[in-house]
């Protein structure tokens, strides 16, 4: 693990990005189902279980109302896997940190052409400390060219699948 | 239909065959559609082939690797129903439009 991300992981937190907090929330509700949903086919269940690992040592779970409306927006399950899911992710509100980096400074920060508004404000939640756990590759390269806190989630799974 | 794990593994196989990586990280994967056919479309990153390969299970790109270019990316189109790899080609990075 990158010890920048490891560092701000234990001191201060992390925030998850929507594609794997959607992973979680699919898993915490029904973990059977992550192979076969729409949003979390290119998952495995182990892979949830090494987002569990990976977020144990976390002082505190961070997110922006950006990441929970595209999370909400996206997950279209019928009764009653929505119930579940819906548990699930009332109770990530509970436990999360929320960032909101105010949407004026979203849209002047020099990454918001290139990333889009939900992913700058990823950006503009990082720079005050939580590390970033993202599979989006875009994302990813963005944060670590400016030294940010950040893994992107594939590395961790190519060690796990032993690539 | 393959499941993603099967896909990743086609596409690293390929990678070290054909490009004689020794060592590939997973990028970025997704499930997508060409024609009626679902595809796998699978990233990944190999170290360039005039930069020392990377060793050691918890080596990660340094922040210096990424901005001084040691990684080549690549995109490898793994058919999902019969796991052939279709295709490779370069990621388009957008990393200089900012």
């Amino acid at each position: 693990m990158i010890p920048a991300f490891q560092e701000a992981l234990i001191r201060t937190g992390v925030l998850l990005d929507t594609n794997l907090l959607i992973l979680y929330l699919v898993g915490l509700s029904n973990r059977l189902r992550i192979p076969t949903f729409k949003r979390t086919q290119v998952y495995s269940e182990g892979d949830f279980d090494l987002l569990c690992a990976l977020l144990c040592p976390a002082k505190a779970l961070f997110t922006t109302p950006h990441i929970l409306t595209e999370v909400s927006d996206l997950v279209k399950l019928e009764s009653p896997a929505l119930d579940l899911f819906l548990r699930a992710f009332a109770s990530w509100v509970g436990w999360a940190v929320e960032s909101t980096p105010p949407a004026v400074e979203i849209v002047e920060h020099e990454l918001f052409r290139r990333l889009g508004f939900a992913d700058t404000g990823i950006a503009k939640a990082c720079e005050d400390g939580p590390a970033v756990l993202t599979d989006d590759l875009d994302l990813y390269l963005a944060l670590a060219e400016r030294e940010l806190p950040v893994l992107n989630f594939n590395h961790a799974r190519s060690h796990f699948l032993s690539l | 239909m393959i499941d993603v794990r099967t896909a990743i593994a086609r596409a690293a196989e390929y990678a070290k065959e054909w490009l004689g990586a020794d060592k590939v990280f997973l990028e970025e994967v997704e499930l997508s559609k060409r024609g009626d056919s679902a595809i796998w479309l699978v990233t990944l990153s190999i170290p360039r082939r005039d930069k020392p390969p990377a060793v050691g299970l918890t080596y990660s790109p340094t922040p210096a690797e990424l901005l001084y270019g040691g990684r080549e990316y690549k995109v490898f189109e793994v058919d999902a129903e019969a796991g052939d790899v279709r295709s490779m080609k370069i990621r388009d990075m957008i990393r200089n439009v900012a």
